[in-house]
């Protein structure tokens, strides 16, 4: 549109003005301004009341002096597996807290657990803060884009909530203080097996942490696999999956999700569904967030889970956050654990971290950290029930795996040992 | 047939809330003619609002519903008069415009991530149960009534733009800018009334998606690219078209999922929207030139 046409334009507006009702003059002079300005300041003022002690600080800004080493933390601090990332960065923090390592330097990058946010993030961390290891990426497929880049570069990657089996072979510098996805599918195929549940379906989220999960569930479980439904990463309507589902006629479903949002919509639509088979679980689930959201359509779900941390920790978090600890919130302790152990025995470069990384072995609040040749873990998996929305552990007998042989009527071989862990705040 | 019906019903669903972003959308781009992806900021935030209002400060909800639904109005207003018009004053290209509107989406996406945290919010007024059965396939109450009050309003939307003064005024501007001014319509009245109506539309979805499904500060970037697929399905510019169009999506994408592997669910909604994009980009219900049946 030329100047003619809108001063043409403005003219006519001009006249309309004076027949209708004089209320556009302010347009013309500051009234934008005034706009604009009064919508700025009242969002500032609601952030900050919010924002007020709502966030936990971000450490590690100060001016590195001689003998800091710096740390780069890459995980998703936005996004929709924000509630994974912050969970981790407290963990972090709080190591860095309890073991005084004032000289270290932590550098958090957020990467939103998609690819190429990663892929920026790690190459700003390596190229312009020039870090000699990083804690991260969170979610499988992340983690599986940036390990050729730390790979080349050598530098140090421990993740602390990656547990695809692809992560295994992805590099000699990537470490994990979780273990892979081989043990825990492994261990859900006997777990729902051995409750006395044989058509099992899954729904898993469609990347590659669902997808690394559900091959190995589907090669390890016993019974009949009678669905197998992908989801999109965070999409919150599984109605046609779930319906699918249903019409196979499965005695027990299994989800695995990195995904609050969806996590909770499988729940809830599960139940709308009128779907009354017996739910489990992936460790992506047991979040508080999740169970708040779903309400009582997470009753009775049954999770398999990592390590939740030993109880020292446990306290120690609820001292210092007011709350208990988040998903991988130990893994990420144990991670710069890991980190400050090698540089206390006096590594400095990445390539002295590394190799000080495959002869460590710690009793970390995660369990024992003890780094095969491939940088993985060996790990214990808890398993939890919802009750009365909140996380029951269960305590799975040792002799189990003898006894799912000899009788079916006897799958009842679990124990609740503790309800009460003084959640209650 | 049990499964027809449930994915009947899914497809009901779905697209009642595709069919709510997206007569907002398809509203304020019709009188506007620039792309208003800020729409989906307008959803979450009206959601977010509702929860402020009902779960943190203890509002009645119905009270609290009221209130929302006159704040989704006046933030779409603001939004306008903030970013849009000020860039439009200048000349800006409707690229420009497209592109301030991702910037808000983005923008608020965060803000709201920094206020309330990234998990998933529920307003949980009511309590999640089994559907009840109809035809075979289930539904839930809260269910029928998102398809009720959207059903209720896109038609009282259709019979405003075809019957009140304000309506036809909207069309008219909708049809030829400089025609209807020329008439004595005010295009910046008009925008305005479009930015209040869409996002009071907007607003509505939040309500119920808050209800329905929980609140997460991503929502609204998910929802705008519903909305505007079926948007462009239906026909962008013509309220009732995009309304369809999102019906159609939501059928799509349901029954799509019967026959491939449901892995497949977004992709056969973004395959739709390329082939339209390709071989009818006016839309199902569009008139690919001349003027337009809104």
């Amino acid at each position: 549109m030329g100047t003619e046409d809108s001063d043409k334009e403005k003219k006519e507006e001009e006249v309309k003005e004076e027949e209708e009702e004089n209320d556009e003059d302010e347009d013309e002079g500051g009234g934008v301004w005034f706009w604009i300005i009064l919508f700025g300041i009242i969002i500032l003022v609601i952030a900050y009341f919010f924002s007020k002690g709502a966030i936990p600080g971000i450490t590690g800004n100060v001016v590195s002096g001689a003998g800091v080493v710096k740390i780069g933390v890459l995980a998703p601090l936005s996004g929709d597996a924000a509630t994974y990332g912050l969970s981790v960065q407290k963990g972090v923090d709080l190591a860095k807290r309890d073991l005084g390592l004032d000289n270290v330097e932590l550098i958090y990058e957020d990467s939103r657990c998609e690819g190429k946010e990663a892929v920026t993030a790690v190459n700003k961390l390596i190229s312009v803060d020039g870090v000699r290891a990083i804690i991260g990426e969170l979610c499988s497929g992340a983690t599986l884009a940036i390990a050729p880049i730390v790979e080349n570069a050598g530098v140090v990657l421990i993740s602390p909530a990656s547990t695809s089996p692809e992560i295994t072979n992805a590099g000699d510098y990537i470490f994990r203080t979780v273990p892979s996805d081989a043990l825990q599918g492994a261990f859900a195929a006997d777990l729902v097996f051995d409750k006395g549940y044989e058509e099992l379906a899954i729904l898993y989220s469609n990347e590659d942490y669902g997808l690394g999960f559900s091959n190995v569930l589907k090669d390890k479980f016993e019974g009949e696999i009678v669905a197998n439904e992908a989801f999109e990463r965070g999409s919150s309507d599984l109605r046609a999956q779930i319906t699918k589902i249903k019409n196979s006629g499965a005695d027990s479903i299994f989800i695995i999700s990195n995904s609050p949002d969806s996590a909770v919509a499988a729940l809830r639509q599960i139940k709308q569904l009128g779907i009354k088979v017996q739910v489990f679980g992936s460790e992506g689930l047991r979040s508080e967030d999740i169970v708040e959201g779903a309400g009582a359509a997470a009753e009775g779900l049954i999770l398999t889970s990592v390590s939740t941390g030993e109880f020292n920790f446990f306290r120690s978090h609820r001292n210092e956050y007011g709350e208990s600890p988040g998903p991988f919130a130990p893994q990420g302790y144990d991670a710069l654990q890991a980190i400050a152990m090698a540089l206390e025995n006096g590594a400095r470069s990445s390539n002295q971290i590394r190799e000080e990384l495959y002869e460590l072995s710690f009793d970390g609040v995660s369990g024992m950290i003890d780094f095969d040749s491939k940088g993985d873990v060996e790990g214990n998996y808890e398993v939890y029930v919802v009750k009365a929305g909140i996380f029951a552990p269960i305590v799975v007998y040792e002799d189990k795996m003898e006894s799912a042989g000899e009788s079916m009527e006897d799958s009842n071989n679990f124990e609740i040992v503790i309800t009460d862990v003084g959640l209650s705040s | 047939m049990s499964l027809l019906a449930q994915l009947t019903i899914n497809g009901i669903i779905a697209g009642s809330i595709y069919a709510l972003v997206a007569a907002g959308f398809s509203l304020i781009y019709g009188t506007n003619k620039f792309m208003h992806f800020a729409h989906g900021a307008s959803v979450a935030v009206s959601g977010y609002f509702l929860f402020t209002l009902f779960k943190i400060l203890g509002v009645n909800f119905y009270f609290s519903i009221l209130i929302t639904l006159f704040f989704s109005g006046l933030f779409g207003f603001l939004l306008y008069r903030g970013v849009y018009l000020p860039l439009q004053k200048k000349n800006a290209s409707n690229v420009i415009l497209l592109v301030a509107s991702i910037a808000v989406l983005i923008f608020f996406e965060n803000l709201i991530q920094v206020l309330f945290g990234a998990d998933v919010k529920s307003v949980g007024f009511f309590e999640i149960k089994e559907g009840i059965n109809l035809f075979g396939g289930s539904i839930t109450e809260v269910q029928i009534f998102i398809f009720g009050v959207s059903l209720f309003f896109l038609i009282s939307l259709n019979f405003f733009m075809k019957k009140t003064k304000l309506g036809k005024s909207m069309r008219a501007v909708a049809d030829n800018k400089e025609l209807a001014s020329i008439w004595g319509i005010n295009p910046r009245r008009i925008a305005d009334y479009s930015f209040i109506l869409g996002s009071f539309l907007a607003g509505i979805a939040g309500i119920l998606i808050g209800i329905e499904q929980g609140l997460s500060p991503g929502m609204g970037t998910i929802l705008i690219i519903k909305g505007f697929t079926g948007a462009i399905i239906g026909g962008i510019a013509s309220v009732p078209a995009a309304v369809l169009g999102s019906y159609v999506l939501g059928f799509a994408e349901n029954f799509g999922v019967a026959l491939l592997p449901s892995g497949y669910k977004d992709a056969i909604g973004f395959l739709i929207l390329f082939l339209f994009l390709l071989f009818k980009p006016e839309g199902l219900f569009g008139i690919r030139k001349g003027v337009k049946d809104v």
